[in-house]
C-alpha cells in the first residue's frame, strides 16, 4: 500500500469510512499505544484490552481531531486516560477481592502455579525475580499520578521533555520537576532491591 | 560529594547523562556510601524492568480487525439508540428540581395567603371588640396640644 500521511488516512476514514485506512492507522500506532498502556498496568493482556479501547475511542472521536497537534500526541493522551481509568476501576475491584481474601475465599495455589516455570534450571530464582518485578511495579503504580504519567512517557516511550510537556499540557520545567521527583521516589521506595545477576 | 548532592545526580548516572568530572565524583561517592549505592542500583533495576516490558511487545495482526468490527457495532448501536443515559439523567433531575421548586413556591404562596386572610379576620375581630376611636392614642393628643 502506498505510504499515506496520517492526515490522508484520517481523511479517508472520515469521508469514505475506509476500513483499510483505519487499519493502517492502527498498525502504525499499535506499539506506541501498547507500550504506553503497559507502563500503567501490570499485565500484557490488560494492556492489550486497553489498547483496543484506545483505538475504538480514536475511531469514534476522529471527526473531532483538529490536526493542530500530532496524531501521536492525541493518542498518548487517550492511552494515558484510558489506562488511568482502568487502574481506578481495578482498585475498586481489588478492595473487594482483598475482603474475599480476608475471609479465606482466595487461593494462592494458582498464583504459584503461574510463577513456576519448569524449563528454568532455577525456579526459585524465577520466583525471586517475579517478586522483585512485582515490587517495582507496585512502586511505579504508587507514584503520584502526574509523576507516573511523566515517568511512563519518558521511559516507556522515550519522549523528550518537550514532547511530554505537549502531551501533558504542562511547562517544560514542570516535566523536569515531575520526572526528578518520580525518580527520587522510586529510589527511596526500592533501595535495597538486589541487582539481578 | 555529600549524599544530598549525590541524590541530584544518581538518576543522571543511571541514564548515562553525567559529564565526566561529576561522573567520577559520584562513582567515588557510591563506593563509600551504601545508601546512595542502593538507590542507584534500585533505579537501574527499574530501568531494566522497563526495557524488558518494552521488549515484550509483539505486533498483534488482528487488533485492527477486532477494533474495526467493535467500532462498527458501537456505531450502529448509537445511531438507533436513545440519547446517552447520563444526559437524560441530568435533564430529568433538572426538571424534577424545577417542579419541586414550583411546588414549594406554591405552598409558600398559599400559606402566605392563608396567613394574610387569618390576619384580616383577627383585625376585624379586634376592631369589633376594641374599636379604634375609643383608644387613647398619645401622639395625636400631644400633637393637638401644641
Amino acid at each position: 500500500m502506498q505510504q499515506y500521511t496520517d492526515a490522508e488516512l484520517i481523511g479517508k476514514v472520515l469521508t469514505g469510512n475506509s476500513e483499510r485506512a483505519f487499519k493502517e492507522l492502527v498498525d502504525r500506532y499499535q506499539r506506541l499505544v501498547m507500550n504506553t498502556c503497559r507502563g500503567f498496568v501490570p499485565s500484557h493482556s490488560d494492556a492489550q484490552d486497553i489498547s483496543q479501547e484506545v483505538f475504538i475511542e480514536m475511531y469514534q472521536s476522529l471527526s473531532g481531531f483538529r490536526g493542530e497537534a500530532r496524531l501521536s500526541t492525541w493518542l498518548y493522551r487517550i492511552a494515558v486516560n484510558k489506562s488511568l481509568n482502568h487502574v481506578r476501576r481495578n482498585k475498586r475491584g481489588e478492595f473487594f477481592r482483598s475482603i474475599e481474601g480476608f475471609f479465606g475465599s482466595g487461593d494462592n495455589a494458582d498464583e504459584l502455579a503461574q510463577i513456576r516455570d519448569t524449563k528454568t534450571p532455577n525456579p526459585e530464582e524465577q520466583v525471586l525475580r517475579e517478586e522483585e518485578r512485582k515490587r517495582i511495579r507496585i512502586a511505579i503504580a504508587n507514584l503520584p499520578e502526574n509523576q507516573r504519567i511523566a515517568f511512563v512517557l519518558s521511559r516507556y516511550q522515550d519522549l523528550s521533555y518537550k514532547e511530554i510537556a505537549e502531551v501533558m499540557d504542562v511547562s517544560l520545567s514542570a516535566v523536569e520537576s515531575l520526572l526528578f521527583r518520580a525518580k527520587l521516589n522510586l529510589q527511596k521506595k526500592l533501595r535495597g532491591i538486589e541487582r539481578s545477576r | 560529594m555529600e549524599c544530598k548532592e549525590a541524590y541530584r545526580f544518581i538518576h543522571l548516572l543511571a541514564e548515562g547523562q553525567l559529564d565526566a568530572h561529576t561522573n567520577i565524583e559520584l562513582e567515588q561517592h557510591l563506593v563509600h556510601c551504601p545508601e546512595c549505592n542502593s538507590r542507584h542500583s534500585a533505579l537501574l533495576e527499574v530501568y531494566r524492568l522497563v526495557e524488558e516490558e518494552k521488549g515484550e511487545f509483539t505486533h498483534d495482526y488482528f487488533i485492527a480487525s477486532r477494533v474495526w468490527e467493535l467500532a462498527q457495532n458501537k456505531n450502529s448501536l448509537s445511531l438507533g439508540s436513545s440519547p446517552p443515559v447520563r444526559a437524560m439523567l441530568i435533564s430529568s433531575m433538572a426538571a424534577a428540581g424545577i417542579l419541586l421548586g414550583v411546588f414549594l413556591g406554591s405552598i409558600l404562596v398559599q400559606q402566605a395567603e392563608i396567613d394574610s386572610s387569618a390576619n384580616q379576620e383577627w383585625s376585624l375581630l379586634s376592631e369589633e371588640y376594641f374599636p379604634v376611636e375609643n383608644y387613647f392614642i398619645p401622639y395625636e393628643e400631644l400633637d393637638s396640644n401644641h
